[in-house]
């Protein structure tokens, strides 16, 4: 035990599941989240009274309109997650039965 | 002010005395064989589908508290201390979308109950997840304090107290007693039933509130200019500096940025908002919700305009002590322009918004102790049953910290620990999610972090605010260094953190010190119900050491 660094759980040094690893998707999931978490705390991009809409000045409706384009961002990451598990689950019942469920 | 509003009282009774029925049948909805288990009475069975945990997570985010409070603070001082509540609940749920699915399934492959768990978990280090356990709790308290203040608010504008102690509390103790006594017999069942009263309620009186109110005082942009022209005079307090930010300026910047940040980090390391995510039946639960509980973000910036339509009104939120009080101006401005009986509806929306959340934290709080310090110090050997029963006693004591909190306490004090506990919460976060994603960290370099963090944030709470005109732990901003402007004491004291657990990772594991034992495996953060090849629950009584 003195030494151990790696996962006790996992072999030492090989990912243990596919799931793991990043894929082209996973960045995109990334990248879409990161921009709805980075974008709306760019304050001085909205600080501003003019253009206002409805009587709202820019600053209060511009976040306003930042809830709905988050849930958006939200949304796109799930369909895209979703989309990824599926052909995962897809590619493993077609090696039928070699799943690391059976490792255990 | 003068008088009890009686028609808005009895509406406000019947209210409570229906969700206090349903509070009690609870423990009867989707029937489980057995409520003696942490699983049953503190996690709902983890049976909760999408929509009774987005009644759940929102009756839990959006507490009758922020009702409260985020509009007081609109109507006191403007922007950076009320309506960063918006961007913070907007960059609230791509964060938790990241790590949501991979804690679900850890927590629900071992019978993981409470975050601290998920960390003794990955690295088989008790006093780590004891110090995540015990910030858990200690920064739950005030909060759930601070739910009885926003019950205080509803009864103090009805008219009910005055001199005496026993009229002005005794609501208070009869709220608290029921409440206490459903928790204790339906555990979390109870207030996932009763939130949807609290949403529905909550939902139309917003609605009403939102239309009706900035029609009858000209518009919006006569309410905004209002508002701006408030927080440019001269501030009652200090002549020199204006009342306060109608629109953040360069210096307020970070200020308003880091305070949306660092709250939205800090959220679901809350054990309350765990809890609720945890009691949802599949992988996927919790991060659909991430989709949808953006609906209660706009329903919080709307509210928090309200604080405007208060200014407008010329709302005078006048305590029956007879001082000024920012807390009580929109159970007023709902008293001053609703009829009575509707004044009672949103009375009782903002009361019963206080019950849910309470019950839950109170829950959480609980659970942490059972499992993280009970069961992991005191008795190793506690069966399901056993659990349950702690949890269940556990439940009643933090209501009834709680409670003596509010009586006893200055009410500023309740605020400002919830404050400080919310810079707390968020140091447990690199414990809490790093793992989830590698095993790179090193434990002892986690903890130290951690106790870096609530050091720095802590001392620089108390001592070094340089915003502040009031008391200590009163202001969550101040100056950064190296940045020189004033930022989000959590946030800063988080950057801290970080730095001093990635240092401390490089030396130990150069060191080769060992990083405790992992009982997880990858395969662990990706389990869900229903997917070939993976197996059920991990034997659920496994000890979790």
């Amino acid at each position: 035990m003195n030494s151990r660094q790696t996962n006790a759980g996992d072999p030492p040094g090989q990912p243990t599941d596919p799931r793991w690893k990043l894929t082209p998707t996973k960045y995109a999931v990334a990248a879409i989240l990161l921009v709805g978490i980075v974008v709306p705390l760019l304050v001085p991009t909205y600080a501003r009274v003019e253009p206002r809409l409805l009587g709202f000045p820019f600053f209060y409706w511009y976040q306003l309109v930042w809830v709905f384009i988050a849930a958006g961002l939200c949304g796109l990451s799930f369909w895209l997650l979703k989309r990824e598990r599926a052909s995962y689950v897809r590619a493993r019942s077609e090696q039928s039965g070699l799943s690391d469920g059976n490792r255990r | 002010m003068t008088g009890v509003n009686v028609v808005a009282l009895i509406v406000l009774i019947v209210l409570f005395a229906i969700v206090t029925v349903m509070g009690f049948l609870a423990a009867r909805w989707r029937r489980p064989d057995n409520l003696a288990s942490l699983h049953e009475w503190g996690l709902g069975g983890k049976s909760f589908g999408t929509v009774t945990t987005w009644f759940l997570l929102g009756g839990d985010l959006y507490t009758a508290y922020t009702f409260i409070a985020v509009p007081a603070a609109m109507w006191a001082t403007g922007a950076v201390s009320g309506f960063f509540a918006v961007p913070y609940t907007i960059v609230l749920y791509p964060i938790i979308f990241f790590f949501l699915g991979r804690m679900w399934s850890v927590a629900h492959r071992h019978g993981y109950v409470t975050t601290a768990d998920i960390v003794q978990g990955r690295y088989g280090t008790r006093s780590l997840s004891l110090a995540v356990a015990i910030t858990g709790i200690l920064a739950t308290m005030p909060y759930i304090a601070l739910q009885l203040v926003g019950i205080q608010a509803v009864l103090e504008v009805t008219g009910l107290g005055g001199s005496s102690v026993l009229a002005r509390d005794l609501p208070l103790l009869i709220a608290f007693a029921v409440l206490a006594a459903y928790t204790y017999s339906s555990g979390l069942r109870a207030p996932a039933m009763i939130a949807f009263v609290k949403d529905g309620l909550i939902y139309l009186v917003i609605a009403v509130a939102i239309i009706y109110l900035p029609l009858k005082f000209g518009g919006w942009h006569g309410i905004f200019d209002a508002a701006q022209a408030k927080m440019a005079a001269p501030s009652a307090a200090n002549p020199k500096v204006p009342t306060g930010i109608f629109i953040p300026g360069d210096a307020t910047y970070w200020a308003y940025a880091s305070l949306a940040l660092g709250s939205a980090l800090a959220l679901f390391m809350y054990p309350h908002c765990v809890t609720a995510t945890l009691s949802s039946k599949d992988r996927s639960t919790g991060r659909r919700n991430a989709v949808i509980l953006p609906a209660y973000s706009l329903l919080l910036g709307l509210l928090a305009l309200l604080g405007y339509v208060a200014i407008k009104a010329g709302t005078k939120p006048i305590g029956l002590d007879g001082k000024a009080n920012p807390q009580l101006v929109i159970p007023q401005l709902f008293e001053d322009h609703f009829p009575s009986w509707f004044t009672g509806v949103a009375f009782g929306a903002i009361a019963i918004g206080a019950l849910v959340p309470a019950a839950i934290m109170s829950i959480a709080a609980a659970n942490l102790f059972t499992r993280n310090v009970y069961k992991a110090y005191l008795r190793p050997e506690a069966n399901d049953a056993q659990e349950a029963k702690v949890s269940k006693i556990v439940s009643l004591i933090t209501k009834f910290g709680a409670l003596l909190f509010v009586l006893l306490l200055d009410r500023q004090n309740a605020l400002n620990f919830q404050l400080l506990g919310g810079v707390w919460i968020l140091q447990t976060l690199p414990s809490i999610v790093f793992g989830l994603f590698t095993r790179w960290f090193h434990r002892w370099a986690l903890l130290a972090g951690w106790a870096a963090g609530m050091i720095y944030g802590t001392v620089v709470a108390y001592g070094f605010c340089t915003l502040c005109t009031t008391r200590s732990f009163a202001n969550p901003l101040a100056i950064v260094p190296l940045l020189g402007r004033a930022g989000y004491i959590g946030l800063t004291a988080f950057v801290v953190n970080v730095l001093v657990a990635v240092v401390l990772t490089l030396v130990l594991r150069a060191a080769k010190v060992s990083n405790g034992t992992d009982l997880t495996v990858q395969s662990d953060y990706f389990a869900d119900i229903g997917q070939p090849g993976v197996l059920r629950t991990v034997e659920e009584s496994q000890p979790i050491r």
